[in-house]
């Protein structure tokens, strides 16, 4: 299959790329009347082993943080807390009793574009799954007492993720700091303010607006048989019906940056200052996505990209380093950031401040010279190997479950609206020449606007701590 | 720093193990209109365990283990050392986790030193890391690569286990980085519960010695290297291969990276005795308040003693276990997050040594709730001992069981993970896998129940609430009988727990 690296047998020789076998998925895909995408990946029969017995069930829904209704951050995220209440035939928590309980698991997620239900069972479960994603995606009733649970349960997950974790207040700003108008300037999980404002009506109006067959992608993956598939699809989700009204979309655009934006986050309990500058990037489907990808990889994928070595091992500025590239569907993030070395900066005094300002301006001018020197400077053909290796090696990795493969069909759909596209990403990434990672550095980094977030331990009095 | 999304589960819980052919019966809700109703699931298919082989490595020593698993082109590459914290000499506790860590940190390769940066560089050329874990007594240094490039990833954990440099710079920063990840663990409530109830548990046998700032710092260079002399050799390791590779290719890989290794002159040591139980009587007290003012949520941990896989009970205080802490479906989670929304998740987990063990199930929650979400736990542990499960209940957590087995020995690297495991506990893996539905099948519900009876008792349970103790005690429903503790004040290393 072409997407075996062509640089795979450059460094370590003599491994032809055919040789390595990948197997493409290659799943089989087609649409309902009522809209509803089915995407089928049954195991190859070569591929015996363990896995053999069991099956991933998955539906995607075309809606995600972006989505929130206004004045209701959080929302998208908050639903998919209660689509694991019960419909007029399934209890509350079902899912629970059809997966665990026969040895299987369930979860989900939301993301500023999507929102996953994952299930895995034994292969002869997967019709009572199909029945019952078909059941909630009709179905769903969620009553006051629920919400209001549910909410709660969200509260301390934001708790728990953004407030407790030592870098979470950061995750969190990043979003609102970065976009200008576009949606995704709300942070997924929301706001607890505007949650608590949600009501029932919101409920039920977000579901009839965004869960419905013409929104979502239902993939099935693992040991199955096809032919079966089909008909118990068919039988469960062929009655349902889809709205005559459009699917509303985000239409917003976001502009492209004009001027630097600087912005400090004052936080309670920084273990260490840090810093992170922002760039705007293309969609995950943009042409540039692959090589921008593997520019981040060079900068931050491991212990041996440029920034960790530039601004850890060699000079100890920082305890960690990276760069990543959050490529969405509107649009993309790409983000150098370093948490600076040495013990805690208290901040509280003006001294202290003055040196954390010192450092945090030492980090940035280190983070901005290692991404200039990989633009401008030799990329060694064994260093773009190893990171083609590298995201060959996690991609192949992740297929290794029938969740795991249909996980990276999910995305294909999301990031390209095309299950096909799976393996074509990975054959791009495979593809991606030194000059192509410099030219999209030169056009989407340097001298280009960035936001700058610096994080740093709020002063006595912000914090809101008694004297 | 990578971002992540949100979503709906805490991470899973750790008892695991086939696939199961268990119906779940309270699933539907009463009939209504004339939608189609739940199928009946289909004949269950034919379960399937993965087969590994483990045969000597020539004369040497050494053991090698092979899972053959055709399809990606990847193997996960592993060598199992057995030696761990268990293994630490008193007063150095932590001796274990550095030597680990600074196997990473600087080898000798084909006859010249290479340092940390160096190793990191040749590891991600092969398109992985190297990852080190370390458990109560093993120690496991693994990669997962493309298949190619497996014998070069295997040649390169051996230069890592066998040639060291352990430099006094390596130790002093890798003992750095250490003393401030425990820093911040001691910051943390979640963690820092668990570190306290395994003392209160454990008290002063070697099972409750946890690694503190001070043990840590007295660990000098001399205590890794002679743990390194002492306990690493081949006759204490196993090579593992998981994933594309068959038996003949393994021995070629593994003759080539270790063939050269023999065992020395020096006979082998014992190990370190193994704990028969736990002790009876808690460490200062049996719920303790661990004042940490500054703590945005409260955690709420509750441990009870467990059995190691050569006890009677074993099955069936996993399956306890699992009634009450494994998975969304269990007990605790029913009561605290379902059914009152009082915490994101409870996790239930266990830690095991051959013989015995400690259940852990822990919660964050709001302050103010703190005391309410601990007597909801209690009670639920204790409960097990008052009424059996139900048949219902008891299939259901026992297919959750085998299906988190069976998920785990989907991946390569799980497959590794578990091979390791069982070897440390002296289980005897494929086997064991597939006996082991049959000797959870085989336990009844008053088994169950008698387990609970033996084990989870109210003197036997240890609780740790842990976050902004004022509040937590403002609030109604607080614990009384508790001996509140400044977390500022905690002194690990000794029998009072207070400085």
């Amino acid at each position: 299959m072409a997407l075996a690296a062509a640089g795979l047998g450059l460094a370590a020789g003599a491994q032809p790329t055919a040789a390595l076998g990948v197997p493409p998925l290659r799943p089989r895909v087609r649409r309902l009347s009522n809209g509803l995408q089915v995407v089928v990946l049954p195991d190859a029969p070569a591929l015996p082993g363990a896995a053999a017995g069991t099956a991933a069930v998955q539906v995607w829904y075309q809606v995600g943080g972006k989505d929130d209704p206004a004045g209701r951050s959080g929302f998208a995220h908050l639903f998919e807390h209660l689509m694991f209440k019960g419909t007029g035939l399934l209890a509350d928590e079902a899912f629970d009793r059809l997966t665990e309980d026969v040895g299987g698991h369930n979860n989900a997620f939301t993301t500023e574009d999507t929102t996953a239900f994952l299930n895995v069972v034994p292969s002869n479960h997967v019709e009572r799954l199909l029945w019952a994603e078909a059941e909630r995606m009709a179905h769903l009733q969620v009553g006051e007492a629920q919400l209001r649970s549910e909410r709660a349960v969200v509260e301390s997950e934001f708790r728990q993720k953004v407030l407790d974790e030592p870098y979470g207040r950061l995750f969190h700003a990043m979003a609102p700091a970065f976009w200008q108008v576009h949606p995704y300037r709300h942070p997924v999980i929301g706001r607890m303010a505007e949650l608590n404002a949600a009501s029932l009506d919101d409920v039920r109006r977000f579901h009839a607006t965004f869960y419905r067959p013409d929104n979502a992608t239902l993939i099935v993956a693992g040991d199955v048989d096809p032919a079966r598939v089909d008909r118990w699809v068919d039988q469960h989700f062929g009655p349902l019906t889809s709205p005559g009204t459009p699917v509303p979309r985000v239409t917003v655009r976001e502009p492209r940056r004009v001027h630097d934006h600087r912005v400090t986050l004052q936080a309670p309990r920084v273990p260490a200052p840090a810093v992170a500058l922002l760039w705007q990037a293309p969609g995950a489907a943009h042409a540039d996505a692959a090589a921008l990808q593997v520019a981040a990889a060079l900068l931050g994928g491991g212990e041996s990209a440029r920034l960790p070595v530039g601004l850890v091992e060699r000079r100890p500025l920082a305890q960690s380093a990276g760069f990543s590239a959050d490529l969405l569907v509107d649009g993309g993030m790409l983000s150098a950031w370093a948490i600076a070395a040495g013990a805690p900066v208290s901040g509280a005094d003006a001294g202290g401040q003055a040196g954390v300002e010192a450092r945090l301006s030492a980090l940035e001018t280190a983070l901005l010279r290692g991404v200039h020197r990989l633009a401008h400077g030799r990329i060694p053909i064994g260093e773009l190997d190893k990171v083609r290796t590298q995201l060959l090696t996690e991609a192949l990795v992740a297929r290794q479950t029938a969740e795991g493969r249909a996980l990276a069909l999910g995305w294909a759909v999301v990031q390209r609206q095309d299950a096909q596209a799976a393996d074509v990403a990975l054959a791009q990434l495979q593809a991606v020449r030194a000059e192509d990672v410099q030219r999209v550095l030169r056009g989407h980094v340097l001298d280009r606007p960035r936001v700058t977030l610096r994080y740093v331990q709020a002063l006595r009095s912000a914090t809101g701590t008694r004297p | 720093m990578n971002r992540r999304g949100f979503g709906h589960r805490c991470v899973a819980q750790g008892v695991c193990l086939g696939l199961g052919g268990g119906v779940a019966g309270c699933a539907m809700q009463r009939p209504g209109g004339d939608r189609p109703l739940l199928p009946e699931p289909g004949p269950v298919p034919a379960p399937q365990t993965p087969a590994y082989r483990t045969e000597p490595l020539g004369d040497q020593g050494l053991t090698l283990m092979v899972a053959p698993r055709p399809g990606l082109p990847l193997v996960s590459v592993a060598l199992l050392l057995r030696c761990g914290p268990a293994f630490d000499a008193p007063g150095r506790r932590g001796t274990a986790e550095l030597m680990a860590q600074l196997l990473t940190r600087g080898a000798v390769r084909r006859g010249r030193a290479v340092d940390g940066g160096g190793l990191a560089r040749q590891a991600e050329a092969l398109g992985g890391a190297v990852s080190v874990r370390v458990e109560d007594r093993l120690t496991v240094l693994e990669m997962t690569v493309l298949a190619p490039r497996a014998p070069e990833a295997l040649a390169l954990l051996s230069d890592l286990l066998r040639r060291p440099l352990f430099t006094a710079a390596d130790l002093g920063a890798v003992r750095a980085q250490a003393r401030d990840a425990l820093a911040l663990r001691l910051q943390d409530p979640a963690q820092l519960a668990v570190l306290v109830a395994r003392r209160t548990a454990w008290g002063m046998e070697p099972q409750g010695r946890v690694t503190t700032p001070s043990s840590l710092m007295a660990v000098r260079r001399e205590d890794a290297v002679a743990m390194h002399r002492r306990w690493v050799r081949p006759e204490r390791v196993v090579v593992v291969l998981a994933g594309a590779v068959d038996l003949a290719a393994a021995r070629a890989m593994a003759g080539s990276a270790l063939g050269d290794w023999w065992r020395p002159p020096e006979a082998l040591p014992d190990d370190p005795p193994e704990p028969a139980s736990l002790p009876s009587v808690a460490v200062v007290a049996p719920d303790l308040l661990l004042d940490l003012p500054a703590a945005v949520q409260t955690s709420v941990l509750v441990c009870a003693p467990f059995v190691g896989p050569e006890a009677a009970d074993h099955a069936a205080g996993t399956l306890a276990a699992a009634v009450v802490g494994a998975g969304h479906s269990a007990r605790l989670n029913q009561e605290v997050r379902i059914r009152r929304g009082l915490s994101y998740g409870v996790s239930g987990r266990v830690e095991v040594q051959r013989r015995t063990g400690l259940f852990f199930a822990s919660a964050q929650t709001d302050h103010g709730h703190a005391g309410e979400v601990a007597a909801l736990m209690q009670a639920q542990l204790l409960a097990m001992a008052q009424q059996r499960p139900d048949a219902a209940e008891l299939t259901a957590r026992r297919a959750a069981l085998l299906g988190g087995l069976a998920r785990q020995l989907d991946t390569t690297s799980g497959l590794v993970a578990r091979i390791g495991e069982d070897w440390a506990l002296g289980r005897n893996g494929a086997d064991d896998w597939s006996r082991w539905a049959a000797r959870l099948e085989a336990v009844s519900p008053a088994e169950v129940r008698a387990f609970a009876q033996r084990h989870w008792t109210t003197d036997r349970l240890r609780t740790v609430i842990a976050g902004p103790i004022g509040r937590v005690l403002s609030a109604t429903g607080a614990p009384t009988q508790a001996l509140r503790l400044e977390a500022s004040a905690l002194d690990l290393d000794r029998p009072t727990l207070l400085r």
